[in-house]
């Protein structure tokens, strides 16, 4: 019997991904553990490996989009047959831009829009399902034939029916716009998690504490090591500096690194900081780890690495995951200071905006100084006000007087 | 004799509960192969023999047809007999007097004549006793109507449900493991009894449930701190009483978690884990999120080699692999 390739699930929280090419042909031999096609997920790209060895006998899905656990393609011995309904099964072309654009009776345009293009059933095929995840769909009304299964042999168990229920169902290829009429831009895989993650986030009681630090004395260092800078080494920045100055901090008030469980706070030693950073594809939060232990240089080369790999898609999956802190920076356009929703397990988000000259009072008198305005979103449910106070102050601390950060 | 709240091992705690009615009621007695000067085959009732005297601590012909026979006339006739069977795998000599007679008397004679005799036996593997001196029977009286089956796991739970059946009026079969002897638990002064048919729960835990019996719960509880570190919670039910079964309990656990292991060290196939699989998806099937997992003896007699008898026999090591198949991971035996 030909095995069945089924689509994987990667990462924490993945629905779905998008072929976006085989490596090999059909008929081509292919060994377990080689790379058999690449993968888009909502993260990164990158190459899955065949789960067994054979003749690469049926690709399903040439490309696209398809949930975690359908079958994309089908692995056996040279000649043997794959199950009829394989053949007939294709992939839903994502949206036609350009399509002519016929008007929708409403009823039919939402029925369409429940079934979206990775709900592809192999027709005549039963559903493989536990009982309890049938259950769990008969009580939301969720049709089994869009839920992708994780399970043995593809079986849908109640995780994926939980995953499948907190997500919108992605929008069918509706037809584009009449000029001048109303364009539904279905979600992408990132918009979809974007969306979903950050609802979730919503829910916790979040507070904001915002303080404001002179940056004198950072502008001044940055000057001087760049200067210094041996030639071809990576240029130290204001993240950086901002980065060194929240892992120290979080080193101090341990009950900030942390993340919330529902029932417990899981403290972390390592300062794993995520870096909120702006791709093609929408926002992706790729994670420096250990922070407290790596130097400002470290920092600054290791910091540039990472965030060239996300924007160029190439990030591993499991360097977008796990962070334990986050950091999230405006000031490249010009906004002063913004309140960030919190990127959950993690408890506390930093958000900053751009270096703005300010009159300050000092000394009776009043000075220039570069100022940088620091808003903390923290998770009331793990942390209070005073503690975050504190470690917002730390921050600030550091900047005023990089030198401590020796 | 145990002091005041001491540590009793399991054969302690069976002696224990046996003295304790032999001291208070006239109407208990013991009867076995070797008992008396010999203490029985595993010196359960070492000693007996000096504070009860040879009118109540009674050797037995080698014969366990008439030893059972005998229990099941006094039994009939007001007293409260302990039989020992010196290993279950002899059950198969009394046979006859344990299904046509001391199962049944009781319903043909319309209630006029009850049976409040406890057959007590032990056996089970694990020190190559080959295939005629270590096999676990409990299986086979489940399916009698009129035979109770107790199992106990533990020094308290022999303890207590050792008393339960002495008092209990109908026939009770009660197994020991041979392997469980020497386990030692705090227990009180104060014997508690344990009633017939209440599951316990040995181990909580969040995303499986394993119905164990026998050592296998103590080898389900070593899986669970095995699967603990992989962060699967595991729940163990120990059932205790076979029939009648605490079904109650295991349906809470199963509807608890979704997914269940069942496992004992009798042979997997037909046995009773079968009975507990078909109560799991008959009673809570739309909780189930996994096929309920069958850990048991391979199919086969009880193999004499060391080697054949540890691979034929389930221990932690097969509760551990049926834990993580049912939560859908694979382990590295696959």
């Amino acid at each position: 019997m030909a095995s069945e390739v089924k689509l994987p699930r990667l990462g924490q929280g993945m629905e779905s991904g998008v072929v976006v090419r085989w490596l090999k042909q059909e008929g081509e031999r292919v060994a377990a553990g080689e790379p058999l096609y690449e993968l888009d997920t909502d993260k990164v790209t990158q190459e899955v490996e065949s789960p067994s060895s054979g003749v690469l006998l049926k690709i399903v899905v040439a490309e696209g989009e398809a949930t975690v656990g359908t079958t994309i393609a089908y692995v056996g011995e040279e000649g043997e047959q794959v199950p009829e309904a394989a053949s007939a099964t294709a992939t839903a072309p994502s949206v036609e831009a350009g399509a002519p654009a016929p008007e929708p009776e409403p009823e039919r345009a939402s029925s369409v829009v429940e079934k979206g293009p990775e709900t592809v059933p192999v027709a005549g095929e039963r559903v493989k399902a536990s009982p309890l995840a049938r259950r769990l769909a008969r009580e939301r009304g969720l049709a089994l034939e869009g839920v992708g299964g994780s399970g043995p042999e593809g079986r849908i168990v109640a995780e994926d029916v939980e995953h499948a229920s907190t997500r919108r169902p992605a929008p069918s290829a509706v037809p584009a716009p009449a000029p001048g009429g109303i364009e539904r831009v279905p979600l992408t895989s990132v918009r979809r998690t974007i969306a979903r993650r950050l609802t979730e986030a919503w829910q916790a009681p979040a507070f904001q504490l915002t303080a404001s630090a002179d940056m004198s004395e950072v502008l001044r260092l940055r000057e001087r090591l760049r200067e210094r800078a041996p030639e071809g080494s990576g240029r130290i920045s204001i993240a950086d500096f901002l980065t060194k100055a929240c892992a120290l901090a979080l080193v101090r008030y341990p009950g900030v690194n942390a993340l919330w469980l529902g029932d417990a706070v899981e403290l972390h030693g390592s300062v794993d900081i995520g870096i909120a950073t702006t791709t093609e594809r929408g926002l992706i939060v790729p994670v420096l780890r250990s922070c407290e232990r790596r130097t400002l240089a470290e920092l600054a080369s290791a910091r540039a690495e990472l965030v060239s790999r996300t924007l160029a898609g190439t990030a591993a999956l499991d360097e977008l995951e796990g962070g334990t802190f986050t950091i999230t920076n405006l000031g490249t356009f010009a906004v002063e200071q913004f309140v960030a929703v919190l990127n959950p397990p993690q408890i506390a988000i930093l958000a900053t905006g751009a270096i703005v000259e300010r009159p300050v009072a000092r000394a009776g008198g009043v000075e220039i100084a570069p100022l940088l305005t620091l808003t903390l979103t923290c998770d009331h449910r793990a942390v209070d006000g005073s503690v975050a106070a504190e470690f917002l102050g730390a921050v600030r601390g550091f900047l005023e007087e990089p030198g401590l950060m020796l | 004799m145990p002091e005041n709240g001491t540590r009793l091992s399991y054969r302690e705690a069976v002696r224990d509960a046996m003295s304790r009615a032999m001291r208070a009621d006239p109407d208990v007695f013991i009867m076995g192969q070797d008992i008396a000067e010999h203490g029985g085959s595993q010196k359960v009732t070492l000693d007996m023999l000096e504070e009860f005297g040879p009118e109540r601590v009674r050797n037995a012909p080698i014969s366990e047809m008439a030893l059972t026979g005998a229990g099941i006339g006094a039994a009939m006739l007001g007293m409260r007999p302990i039989v020992e069977i010196m290993y279950e795998d002899f059950f198969t000599l009394a046979m006859e007097q344990l299904v046509n007679h001391a199962a049944k008397e009781r319903y043909m004679s319309g209630g006029q004549l009850k049976v409040p005799l406890t057959l007590r036996t032990q056996g089970g593997a694990g020190w190559s006793s080959a295939a005629q001196h270590g096999q676990q029977t409990e299986g086979w009286f489940v399916g009698v109507p009129g035979l109770k089956v107790v199992y106990p796991s533990t020094p308290r739970d022999a303890r207590g449900l050792l008393w339960s059946s002495i008092y209990d009026d109908n026939c009770v079969l009660f197994f020991e493991h041979v392997q469980l002897y020497n386990l030692r638990e705090q227990l009180p002064e104060e014997l508690e009894p344990i009633p017939l048919g209440k599951a316990r729960v040995a181990r909580e835990g969040e995303d499986v449930t394993v119905v164990a019996i026998g050592p296998l719960v103590h080898e389900a509880l070593a899986a669970a701190d095995q699967a603990g570190s992989d962060g699967i919670s595991v729940e163990v039910v120990d059932p205790r009483t076979l029939q009648p079964l605490d079904e109650e309990a295991i349906l809470a656990s199963v509807r608890k978690t979704n997914r269940c292991v069942v496992a004992h060290e009798a042979v997997r196939k037909m046995g009773f884990g079968a009975e507990l699989a078909a109560l799991v998806q008959e009673q809570a099937f739309d909780w189930l999120d996994a096929p309920v997992e069958r850990v048991g003896a391979a199919f086969t007699p009880l193999p004499f080699a060391p080697v054949l008898e540890r691979a034929a026999v389930p221990r932690r090591e097969e509760v551990y692999a049926a834990i993580m198949h049912s939560v859908g991971r694979r382990t590295d035996g696959e």
